[in-house]
């Protein structure tokens, strides 16, 4: 059943891969979204674009990230940049506990 | 290059109209953000089409879906794609033909069965199919239509008619087809089909034998016309087909076909009209004992069969 692990990977990566952009976002500052899917990709956790910005947005709309256009040069053309609010980074500690937790438990069963 | 790339416009513009449940400043953020995320792939590989970049972002509806689930919005339908939208075109074309086609096989076909116990008949398939109780009878109709009449194979008539040479006999029919030969006995005799109704009987007088099937619509006849005999043959509709002629004809049909070949050896002088169409060209023997071919056609055409 090839279609049953598709799933639960969509389900696992879905909550997996809100924290690991939270993350990045918090250790780079501030980043855009070609930037993100980039760093993302050098990592082996490969994201689609059209689910990306989506995710981006709910995650802005919820306060969670702040926005602001930028123009990085003068011939190149404005990006949207994202950083952690306070919410935010409120957010991505108790995320980052949970998934210790998590962590741990999966390591002590597997002993 | 990219500012104006038409496939680029045209996917932000079905993006566009894909958001319609943002509100205008945050559809226009989120087009600003993708049309960013194109350039920015264009600047880190120059080569990369337009096309395949789009591509890896998915079909503008169902990106926009996306948008709409993450903010808990009801998205909007699933866009068909192109080559299902083809097939179910294909699919529906192709039904409508075929209840067209099942549509039109009823009509003709209608009533499937029809019982007539006064008469002890039963009609199958609208009248194709006729068995006839009282007279232990099975008749199929031919299908097969001409100019608007159907040839019925339901009724078939024939007869014979003993003539002496230089006798006369005149045909006249309203539309059907008949095909003439010599007959080598000194008989006139004819064959037919046409829809039910009267038994044509010849008529007799002076020396000229008359068969009229000017009644009989989509008549088929085939005559036999004994050697230097006097045709008369008159039709209004269809087609005449005279074979191994050897004897007097004047042949007219308003509107249709004649095909004349005449008999090996069987001289003719020819006298060949057409008012509109035409006519091959027929050429009139000298001699003395040549017979006389007048045929005359109003619309259509005169071919000389060899």
């Amino acid at each position: 059943m090839a279609g049953s692990v598709e799933n639960w990977k969509t389900q696992i990566r879905k909550g997996y891969l809100e924290l690991c952009i939270l993350l990045l976002i918090k250790t780079r500052k501030k980043v855009y979204g070609f930037d993100l899917i980039e760093q993302l990709s050098a990592a082996s956790l490969e994201v689609k674009e059209g689910t990306l910005y989506p995710l981006l947005n709910r995650m802005a709309a919820d306060g969670f990230l702040a926005s602001s256009w930028e123009t990085e040069n003068v011939k190149g053309h404005p990006r949207k940049f994202y950083s952690l609010t306070k919410e935010g980074s409120k957010l991505l500690e108790q995320m980052d506990d949970e998934y210790g937790q998590m962590v741990r438990i999966y390591e002590k069963l597997s002993k | 290059m990219t500012n104006r790339d038409p496939r680029l416009e045209r996917y932000l513009s079905t993006l566009e109209s894909s958001l319609k449940p943002f509100p205008v400043s945050d559809r226009a953020e989120i087009i600003t953000e993708i049309k960013s995320h194109v350039y920015s792939a264009l600047e880190r590989d120059p080569q990369a089409s337009v096309d395949s970049i789009l591509a890896a972002l998915g079909e503008p509806e169902i990106v926009a879906n996306r948008y709409l689930l993450e903010r808990g919005m009801k998205p909007a339908k699933p866009p068909i794609s192109p080559i299902v939208r083809w097939m179910v075109i294909g699919f529906l074309g192709s039904l409508a033909m075929v209840l067209l086609f099942a549509g039109f096989v009823v009509a003709q076909f209608s009533p499937i069965v029809k019982v007539d116990e006064k008469k002890n008949q039963v009609e199958i398939l609208g009248g194709m199919i006729k068995i006839d109780g009282n007279e232990e009878r099975v008749t199929i109709k031919s299908i097969i239509k001409d100019g608007g009449h159907s040839f019925s194979g339901g009724h078939s008539f024939s007869g014979s008619q003993s003539m002496k040479e230089g006798d006369a006999i005149d045909v006249k029919f309203s539309n059907g087809r008949v095909e003439l030969s010599t007959n080598d006995e000194p008989n006139f005799e004819w064959e037919c089909r046409g829809p039910e109704g009267s038994t044509p009987e010849p008529m007799i007088s002076n020396g000229a034998t008359t068969l009229d099937l000017s009644t009989l619509a989509g008549v088929r006849c085939e005559l036999r016309i004994p050697k230097n005999a006097k045709l008369k043959l008159a039709g209004a509709n269809g087609r005449i087909s005279i074979t191994e002629a050897d004897y007097e004809a004047d042949v007219a049909l308003e509107r249709g076909r004649v095909e004349f070949d005449a008999a090996d050896g069987a001289p003719f002088k020819y006298d060949v009209k057409v008012d509109s169409g035409r006519a091959d060209k027929f050429e009139s023997s000298t001699l003395p004992t040549a017979h006389v071919a007048k045929i005359h056609v109003g619309a259509g055409r005169i071919d000389l069969e060899d």
